[in-house]
């Protein structure tokens, strides 16, 4: 589904933050990407909408070159749910999740009763569907998310990058994030999911990249990877873990009381 | 449905500040008067003055409003900024600098038209070319926003330093009626190049509703979607340009108008541009036509149209800007 073949990027005329990044995501595979502040998860994700930060490699979407797509083309296969987004004008969220059709419809469309019925089941199918008349400018930043995470899903896209969605996401609105990817990939969908909860990889059974200034990349299944002696190695602190006795989960918990060198 | 009711009721209003408009003045014309005169009965004089002086007159605040209003919504969507004004880059400070210049040359009004249109392009331009200089690739609309401010100051500087230095004192009163704006002396000879450009703007820019819904949302957002937004700002940037441009050098500065209108029409009928082109459309219309009215009818010698939307834009703008506000908290 996505494929990165040596792939170095980073802001023009500056030091790659990442060289040489080699993956593949198969589909219905979620792909954590976790690392310190800096460490480029963003700018990763950041290619997709601005490719002169691309420096070298190749970047494969369904067997295409990444190159070789048009705008259009290309976010009517993926969308990116971007971190810092926020809404200037008061769209109502069912308008606001209609801008998803943008690549179907182009510059001179107009969403018509198909995009309007399909927005409504994506709404649906997240469970927000009582929100469609909420406008986005009043919305919670965990709201906020959803919303866009609904618009993205617009339009039956198989590849979906998403930019921390978990970050201002309340307990219960996580367990819905978990239950709507999980369902996303059992169709067959593709998630990149970058995040620094290391337990949402460790809960999604995902593939997980973890990314660092210093340090050459790692690549490997949550359960492997995701164990305190990698995490205190990249996170430069000390992590404990524990195992739910209800669920028989493994958690990983960061020792938060100040250390002193 | 509801817009459509809306938007009925707003051109109903429109139509009735249209007949206050044409019938008081300094010729008053009463209600039957005015009926017979539409029916094509009633006496010479008041014919002339209704049909040859005041009805282009009306039609050019009309046109002016409407189209400083739909220039304003839509540069407020592109620059993803609700206070940005359709001379932003700098084409009223540039034309009233053109305007000028012509004027202290002892040119006629056709060269003062196409000397304020030819500077007010030249100012759009340096300031498209200043940000894409200055400008990376991060913070493009900021470094745009910021050039225009550059350009405007700069051409303003000119204009002071003509009426600082004041040539040919008798030319002085027309440099700042061109500051002032005005509305006489529009003829129906001007409103046939003024209506068609508006026109075909209003009715290409409609048709891109959707895409500038999707360019309001943010450059982020718009980036995510595939939106070739640059490409996209600069041909909105241009026919925002050349619309102001030709309105502008033909009845000088009114600020206000661009301003305060889209928000308004936000108000009234929402942010998708699909409602918003039309409603700030009329909503300025209506506007400026109630202004010119002010004008002509509060004093007994005519007021400068610029001065008034000023005088009531701002007042106004507050109203807004607080309930507004207010609405979002409570929400």
């Amino acid at each position: 589904m996505l494929e990165f073949k040596n792939v170095s990027y980073g802001w023009k005329d500056c030091e790659p933050l990442q060289r040489e990044l080699c993956f593949h995501l198969r589909k219905g595979g979620i792909l954590s990407v976790l690392g310190g502040n800096g460490s480029g998860k963003s700018s990763m994700l950041s290619v997709f909408t601005n490719p002169s930060m691309l420096s070298a490699g190749d970047i494969m979407i369904n067997g295409a070159e990444f190159k070789n797509l048009s705008g259009r083309r290309l976010f009517s296969q993926l969308a990116v749910v971007a971190q810092n987004a926020s809404a200037v004008y008061p769209f109502s969220v069912l308008d606001f999740v209609l801008t998803g059709w943008f690549p179907w419809l182009g510059v001179m469309g107009t969403p018509g009763k198909k995009e309007i019925s399909g927005a409504r089941d994506i709404l649906r199918r997240i469970g927000i569907a009582d929100w469609e008349n909420r406008i986005v400018t009043t919305l919670s930043g965990g709201e906020f998310k959803l919303v866009q995470l609904a618009r993205a899903m617009v339009g039956d896209r198989r590849l979906l990058l998403l930019d921390e969605v978990d970050g201002a996401l309340d307990f219960a609105n996580l367990v819905r994030l978990t239950d709507i990817l999980c369902a996303f990939t059992e169709n067959g969908g593709s998630v990149v999911l970058v995040t620094h909860n290391p337990n949402l990889a460790l809960t999604l059974d995902s593939d997980v990249l973890i990314l660092s200034r210093n340090l050459p990349y790692m690549l490997g299944r949550a359960a492997d990877l995701i164990v305190p002696d990698i995490l205190e190695e990249y996170f430069c602190v000390k992590v404990g873990q524990m195992i739910s006795s209800e669920t028989g989960c493994r958690q990983i918990i960061p020792h938060m009381h100040r250390q002193h060198a | 449905m509801k817009f459509a009711v809306r938007l009925g009721f707003l051109f109903l209003l429109l139509f009735v500040i249209g007949a206050v408009y044409l019938s008081m003045g300094s010729y008053r014309v009463s209600l039957s008067e005015f009926i017979d005169l539409v029916c094509g009965n009633g006496s010479d004089d008041a014919r002339m003055v209704i049909f040859d002086i005041r009805l282009p007159r009306l039609l050019g605040a009309v046109c002016t409003g409407a189209a400083l209003s739909l220039c304003g919504a839509v540069m407020q969507s592109i620059f993803n900024n609700p206070l940005v004004s359709p001379d932003i880059l700098g084409v009223s400070s540039g034309a009233a600098c053109g305007a000028s210049v012509a004027l202290i040359c002892g040119g006629s009004a056709a060269a003062v038209f196409f000397s304020a249109f030819g500077f007010g392009m030249a100012a759009v331009l340096a300031a498209v070319l200043i940000a894409s200089v200055a400008g990376n690739v991060r913070g493009t609309l900021l470094v745009l926003v910021l050039a225009g401010i550059v350009v405007s100051a700069f051409f303003s500087g000119i204009v002071e330093l003509i009426c600082a230095f004041n040539p040919r004192a008798d030319e002085f009163p027309s440099i700042l009626f061109f500051l002032f704006g005005s509305m006489t002396r529009i003829t129906f000879d001007d409103l046939w190049i003024l209506a068609p450009f508006l026109l075909v703007a209003s009715l290409f820019l409609w048709k891109m509703s959707y895409a500038l819904d999707v360019i309001s949302l943010g450059e982020t957002d718009a980036a995510g979607l595939g939106v070739p937004a640059v490409r996209l700002r600069y041909i909105v940037i241009a026919i925002c340009s050349v619309i102001c441009g030709i309105y502008i050098a033909k009845v000088g500065m009114i600020g206000w108008v661009g301003l305060i209108i889209p928000h308004m029409a936000r108000l009234v009928m929402g942010v998708r541009h699909h409602f918003l082109i039309p409603s700030s459309m009329i909503l300025g219309a209506l506007f400026l036509t109630a202004v010119d009215l002010l004008c002509r009818n509060l004093l007994t010698y005519e007021i400068p149209v610029g001065i008034v939307t000023s005088l009531v834009g701002a007042p106004v703008f507050v109203v807004i800007l607080c309930r507004n506000f207010r609405r979002i908290r409570s929400a």
